[in-house]
């Protein structure tokens, strides 16, 4: 029984998320399809569509593998799980409640943050392996993001980590009397606006742009393969959106409500932003896009760490200034910003 | 061998004929250099139908609904230069009600056509499927009111040499007045929908601009002309039909851009509006067409008859030996013009605002290659 | 109609005023000239078309600056070359016409005076056995390019097939 333990907990996790990520599905279907002006999915499973979801990981299933007669059929092959099995791993640092964890990690955050990134390896492997002008393109444009939204993200959390001292997930959520976005506003919209990056989602959902490229870098892909890739960016939805919880919204502190209640809340808060987010802005382009990670965020990120630093080792007790100051120079810039772009 | 200077390697992609982003069946071979255009050749003809040789071999009353598969968003303009064509050669007067009536629903296939380029361009900018439907959802009410008059959704088939083909139906006026009275409203909500918003500007603004004069030069005309500061509209410098008779303005921007031809052709819409307001008000009784016999004689001549499409100028040249057939009739798309001048835009260009720029110029491929 | 075809009209005399300094800059090489619904059409010999068409874009008095319409039209023994011109300016509107033998198909490219002539000579080149000389580009435009067949000229008949098998001729 001992034995067999780990493997029902890593079981039943893994279920819990899959069927929230077909949830998580079908809602965008519905989401997406309302803001258009549509109904979405309304057939499949007769109450609104709710198997949609279900049939089309079916339909994925019976598809037949093609592989490109000029890929590089090992990378080809090898890259949808190069992206898919580290997102499920990320899995087991997440904490619901501080009773509900699979494990608490020294390096929670940078064990988190490290592994979503291989999202971006897989597609540039994947990209690159199927030997397709357009995945070519899809692959590098991911290479570019890799490389600039990585660095913001990182910076973004580095903040509230100073603050709490430790990169363990619980201990950050323990550590938090007052939520980190009260004290951390700049950080959280780096956090926010690079975990849209990081997840490939419209507005910089370059990669893939449809109508630029036609599928970016899964254009050759089909079947099970290339729905591990999306399934993948959904583990990783569910990845990041727990991180902004944790390291941000107080994860499952609050009144009244169990604490897990609490953090599904805010967690499904997170997904219906980016769901929302997702059909209501045109995408950026490449130019565009690196500028904001470099000129904007890398910047935003780094002030933050230097606020942060100085008031935590000059104030004793620094929380009600650093709040002040943070959200009074984000007030500050947005005001410049929307001058000097007007 | 060490080498200080790189030279780029330049990629060959071939974006269509099946590309989602080119509106049918656009071929354009570009030479990219990472991302950005060395060179774009277009290749046309995917759609070629021959209508040119085709209408050779139909007597005249035949050819309306061979036009109307030519550009298949704004059918009821391309019939109405070749129908205006016939009777300005046969010398017909066409009865003031069916002027009118041409007038309403020429307008009404303009709003049409340009409802339908808006889901389409937000499309290519990568809002993908959200303000499409909302394009087609407005046209879908109008095309209601094109199938209850004309009997057909797409090919109308509708207007004849000497008026038309029958008279509009019961509760007609009082349908396209409800239509004309709430699409002000709609195209508030479109711009609203994307005008303010950053990232739609950032994409739309600076992106492809064209100078008046260089738009000239390459015959460019319609909205895309009108966008680089040019107010050239058929409609009001060589009055046909009966649109001397309105009071509405020509709608020109100064950019050029994406962002210009946008608004240029939202600005237009609401003119048209108003054209169909005030035709709905004068609008006589009266016969809507013109005594004329089924197998028409033309007498030897020629007449090149244009007027304003949706798109920019459509031409019909009609040649008549005096038989029952067109010796030759050319029809001249704006497509095919509009589409040659935005060419010249692309190379420089990154690749995502090409695809902006050739979304913005509103091409239909059954016109361009006919 | 609102087409105001009124004789002495201001555009009508703009046109003679046109058509009388056309054939005084280039009487040789007119074949005829006439003002007709306020259009003035203009036969010219093919050779002349460079000199021309500069000269109708360039002279003061005319600067037609826009070409609406390039086309051919078939007859039994030539190819006529019909060019629409228009001046945003005036708003007048002129058609030159020009025949073109078949024995020696070529006539000058106007593409370097009309950038806008570019596709429309390569649909009109493909499509009636034309060369137009100096023509940037000389590819085909709308027909593949191994088709050798000058579709719009009368001798090419189409074949309906049976699609057309019941109906009168």
């Amino acid at each position: 029984m001992a034995i067999a333990r780990p493997f029902l907990i890593a079981l039943a996790l893994v279920i819990f998320v899959l069927s929230n990520i077909v949830f998580f599905m079908w809602a965008e279907f519905k989401i997406s399809g309302r803001v258009a002006d549509r109904l979405g999915p309304m057939e499949t499973g007769r109450f609104h569509g709710w198997a949609q979801p279900l049939a089309d990981i079916l339909k994925f299933l019976n598809k037949e593998d093609i592989i490109p007669a000029n890929a590089d059929k090992l990378i080809f092959r090898v890259a949808p799980f190069v992206g898919f099995i580290p997102v499920v791993m990320v899995l087991a640092a997440i904490p619901y409640t501080n009773k509900i964890f699979v494990r608490d990690f020294d390096i929670a955050v940078f064990f988190v943050i490290a592994l979503s990134s291989f999202t971006f390896v897989s597609m540039v492997m994947g990209g690159w392996a199927s030997g397709n002008k357009y995945s070519l393109l899809g692959a590098f444009r991911a290479a570019g993001m890799l490389l600039s939204y990585e660095l913001p993200l990182g910076l973004a959390i580095a903040g509230v980590v100073m603050l709490s001292a430790t990169l363990s997930l619980i201990g950050i959520v323990q550590h938090q009397t007052v939520w980190n976005i009260v004290l951390q506003p700049i950080g959280f919209l780096v956090f926010m606006v690079a975990m849209q990056a990081e997840l490939q989602r419209s507005p910089f959902d370059l990669a893939v742009a449809e109508s630029e490229l036609v599928a970016g870098y899964s254009v050759e892909y089909s079947g099970m393969r290339y729905a591990m890739f999306q399934l993948g960016e959904f583990f990783g939805l569910w990845a990041l959106a727990s991180m902004a919880v944790l390291l941000f919204l107080g994860g499952w502190h609050g009144p009244y409500l169990p604490g897990i209640v609490w953090f599904f809340i805010k967690f499904y808060g997170i997904f219906l932003f980016l769901a929302f987010s997702r059909v209501s802005v045109p995408r950026v382009r490449p130019d565009q896009l690196m500028d904001l990670g470099w000129k904007i965020l890398l910047p935003s990120a780094l002030v933050n760490i230097v606020i942060t630093a100085t008031l935590i080792v000059l104030v004793p007790h620094y929380q009600l200034p650093l709040a002040i100051s943070e959200f009074a120079i984000l007030i500050g810039a947005l005001y410049l910003m929307r001058r000097v772009l007007k | 061998m060490p080498q200080h200077k790189s030279t780029p390697q330049l990629m060959e992609i071939n974006l269509g004929p099946q590309h989602p982003a080119t509106h049918g069946v656009l071929r354009i071979v570009l030479t990219l250099d990472g991302e950005r255009v060395v060179k774009a050749v277009p290749h046309l003809g995917y759609l070629h139908r021959g209508v040119e040789k085709i209408v050779e071999d139909l007597e005249y009353f035949q050819i309306p609904p061979i036009l109307d598969r030519m550009d298949y968003v704004a059918n009821l303009n391309n019939e109405l230069s070749y129908v205006m064509g016939v009777e300005k050669l046969a010398g017909l007067k066409v009865p003031e009600r069916a002027e009118y009536i041409r007038v309403i629903l020429l307008e009404f296939n303009r709003i049409m056509s340009h409802f339908a380029w808006f889901g389409p361009f937000t499309n290519d900018l990568g809002l993908f499927g959200t303000a499409f439907l909302y394009g087609l959802r407005e046209r879908e009410y109008i095309q209601r009111l094109f199938e209850r008059t004309t009997g057909a959704r797409m090919h109308y088939n509708y207007f004849t040499y000497g008026g038309l083909r029958h008279d509009i139906p019961e509760g007609f006026v009082e349908e396209a007045r409800h239509l004309a009275n709430r699409l002000p409203a709609v195209i508030d909500e479109f711009e609203y929908m994307v005008e303010e918003n950053e990232i739609f500007r950032l994409r739309t603004i600076g992106i492809g601009p064209m100078d008046g004069k260089t738009a000239l030069n390459f015959g460019a005309s319609g909205p895309f002309l009108r966008a680089s500061g040019i107010p050239i509209d058929l409609r009001k410098d060589e009055p046909y039909s009966v649109y001397d008779r309105f009071d509405f303005k020509v709608c020109s921007a100064s950019g050029g851009d994406c962002f210009a031809r946008y608004k240029v052709r939202m600005d237009e819409m609401r003119e048209s509006v108003k054209i169909i307001q005030q035709a709905l008000d004068q609008m006589p009784d009266g016969p809507v067409r013109a005594k004329t016999t089924r197998h028409l004689k033309l007498p030897k001549g020629e007449v090149y008859m244009r007027t304003e499409h949706a798109r920019g100028e459509f031409g019909a040249y009609i040649v008549s030996d005096g038989g029952v057939r067109p010796y030759r009739l050319k029809l001249r798309s704006p497509s095919l013009s509009n589409l040659m001048a935005s060419c010249v835009l692309l190379p420089g260009m990154v690749l995502p605002d090409l695809i902006a720029t050739v979304a913005s110029v509103d091409i239909v491929l059954g016109c361009t290659d006919r | 109609m609102a087409e105001n075809a009124a004789p002495g009209s201001k555009n009508q005399t703009h046109l003679l005023e046109i058509e009388r300094l056309l054939k005084g800059a280039h009487g040789q090489a007119l074949v005829a000239t006439e003002v007709r619904n306020d259009e003035l059409f203009a036969d010219i010999s093919p050779a002349a078309v460079p000199d021309i068409m500069r000269w109708l874009r360039d002279d003061k008095s005319c600067r037609f600056d826009y070409i609406r319409c390039l086309c051919g039209v078939d007859y039994p023994d030539h190819v006529t070359v019909v060019y629409h011109l228009f001046a945003t300016k005036t708003k007048s509107k002129i058609t030159v016409r020009t025949d073109v033998s078949k024995n020696s198909p070529a006539v000058s490219s106007v593409t370097d005076i009309w950038a806008g002539a570019d596709w429309p000579e390569r649909e009109t080149a493909e499509m009636f056995g034309l060369v137009f000389e100096g023509h940037p580009d000389p590819r085909r435009l709308l027909l593949t390019d191994d088709n050798d067949a000058m579709p719009l000229r009368k001798d090419f008949k189409l074949d309906y097939g049976d699609a057309r098998r019941g109906v009168s001729e």
